[in-house]
């Protein structure tokens, strides 16, 4: 499967994914047959300019004991342009290139073809990883939390209405109750705690005995704000909550 | 401690040299230490049917009785009857409790003794097909097993195992009532969870607070493949100490149609040396922790090798 002898590493990102489809299409077509070595030498004729025609038969020789028929197509290629000698090898050439983008780290470039193989196809097609999530077992699990929390911890209405009882009755003694009728229990399980039992009071204000001293009580300080104006001069804004209870 | 271990030991060793088993007795170069007072007397209980506790009940009590321990297994089931199916006694069984409870028999006459271990006996509660089913409750039942307590004075029974039946209802009730421990059998899935949840609650109300686990039916490939729960995740789910987890085995079904307990079998099968191990543990009052199944080397697949360079 020889997807990337027509196009060097470092043109790969250039095109974005309609590119990457296109050599994915072109990697089935290697194996067929004929139909393969028309498109290939036309891609062969755009690639193959000035700019790129040390790169290209350097990469060839690499790979080329690896694959069979278009190994000859490609060996042939090597012959005719293998004479410069004293040129750079095709990694340093592609590392130098302007047009090469980030994701290739030296690391990449500095792999061997057939591992770069290996990673092109990893990304083309990648391993679908089984999430956790997913797995029968994660769900079973999950499932099974929630039956045994609500089975263990099932409370009969009588025993809800009593617990609200004895919550509002206690509750009552510090603080003014808003309406009794809108008391709830709520029951709920959470899966680091394990069951919760909610109950929702709504609470109109704190009974005086129990309340913070009364000046605190009288402006309570919200916010503080420094504004830096200048070097010397400098401005806080203080926010005060005024509460004046009505029946004083 | 040690005083009363000592006459036991003695006298179990002379009835194995007496009787030659035909069966080669397990050399063990240690016998484990019994913990608690004997005698013991265990419930073998699930909740939901089928998860193996007849299975288990035989194989622990077979196990019990080539350590050397003195066993009494009780069918407790008074409607259907399998326990004597699994130790291969079912033609041996011609008086059960309700004869003995209707005055037709003596006690140690309905029990019957396994033809390979003298120190096991199986006490069936009713024959299935009698025409005047008594039906036993709590207290019957606890007289019964108060009883075999104090059969054999020379020879006490140590461990007497009670096989419950399926299921909440009156029969669980009357099986669970003379038991100070409980062994709660499930199998990894949700139903059989949820079931051994409801029925460790009502264990612990009835007032029996050791209760342990034996995970049954566990298929290793699917836990590793994420498809089945673990014995871990059973424990923690369950919040109960794990006394063994059998892996699933096509040598149950071979041994209950041959009618030998599968802990006899040689060589070990490994749901056996799972039994063998939980009947230890049992003895020595001591669990298991449960880990994490590992995950094995995939094997080269022949002829595709070249596949996994793709990650195929």
């Amino acid at each position: 499967m020889s997807l990337l002898p027509c196009n060097p590493v470092g043109e790969l990102s250039s095109h974005g994914n309609g590119h990457q489809a296109r050599i994915h299409s072109r990697s089935r077509f290697f194996s067929t047959g004929q139909k393969v070595a028309v498109e290939k030498r036309g891609l062969l004729s755009k690639r193959y300019n000035s700019s790129n025609a040390l790169a290209f038969p350097r990469q060839v020789v690499q790979y080329g004991s690896f694959i069979s028929r278009p190994a000859n197509y490609f060996a042939a290629m090597t012959k005719t342009t293998n004479k410069e000698p004293g040129t750079l090898p095709i990694r340093t050439q592609a590392l130098s290139s302007k047009s090469l983008s980030s994701f290739i780290t030296p690391e990449i470039a500095n792999m061997n073809f057939f591992n770069r193989i290996l990673l092109a196809w990893k990304i083309l097609f990648p391993k679908t990883i089984l999430v956790r999530g997913d797995s029968n077992a994660k769900i079973a699990r999950q499932r099974l939390k929630m039956v045994l929390f609500s089975d263990r911890c099932s409370v009969s209405d009588l025993a809800k209405k009593k617990i609200l009882e004895n919550v509002v009755k206690t509750l009552s003694e510090f603080v003014d109750i808003e309406s009794k009728d809108k008391v709830e229990l709520n029951v709920s399980t959470d899966s680091d705690i394990g069951t919760l039992y909610s109950v929702t009071i709504p609470v109109r204000r704190v009974k005086p005995a129990y309340q913070e001293s009364d000046e605190n009580y009288k402006g309570q300080i919200v916010g503080i704000e420094y504004k830096d104006a200048g070097e010397k001069t400098g401005a806080v804004d203080v926010t005060f909550d005024f509460y004046v209870p009505n029946d004083k | 401690m040690p005083s009363l271990v000592l006459p036991t030991a003695y006298f179990s060793t002379k009835l194995s040299h007496r009787h030659h088993s035909t069966i080669p007795s397990a050399t063990h170069s240690r016998r484990p230490h019994l913990a608690g007072d004997p005698p013991r007397t265990v419930v073998i209980t699930s909740g939901k049917g089928g998860v193996g506790k007849t299975t288990a009940t035989a194989n622990l009590s077979a196990s019990l009785a080539r350590l050397g321990f003195r066993v009494t297994s009780i069918d407790a089931d008074a409607g259907l009857r399998n326990l004597d199916l699994l130790l291969g006694l079912e033609n041996r069984i011609h008086y059960t409790a309700s004869e003995v409870f209707s005055g037709e028999c003596r006690l140690d006459q309905a029990l019957v003794r396994d033809r390979r271990f003298n120190n096991l006996r199986l006490l069936c509660l009713s024959k299935p097909r009698s025409k005047l089913p008594l039906s036993f409750g709590s207290k019957t039942i606890t007289y019964l097993v108060d009883a075999l307590k104090t059969l054999e004075p020379l020879n006490p029974v140590q461990f007497i195992l009670i096989d419950c039946p399926a299921g909440v209802d009156a029969g669980f009730v009357t099986a669970i009532a003379p038991a100070d421990e409980a062994i709660l059998v499930t199998t990894p899935d949700i139903t059989a969870l949820r079931d051994a949840d409801r029925v460790a609650g009502l264990l612990e109300c009835d007032g029996i607070k050791d209760i342990k686990i034996i995970v049954n039916r566990v298929r290793a490939d699917l836990v590793r493949g994420e498809d089945m729960m673990s014995p871990l995740d059973v424990q923690e789910m369950l919040g109960l100490p794990l006394l063994g987890a059998i892996p699933e085995d096509a040598e149950v079904i071979r041994s209950t149609n041959r009618g030998s307990p599968l802990v006899l079998n040689d060589p070990p099968a490994p749901a056996g040396i799972a039994f063998e191990q939980a009947a230890w543990r049992l003895v020595e009052g001591d669990t298991m922790t449960a880990v994490a199944l590992e995950e094995a080397d995939r094997p080269a697949k022949k002829g595709f090798g070249w596949f996994s360079f793709f990650g195929l």
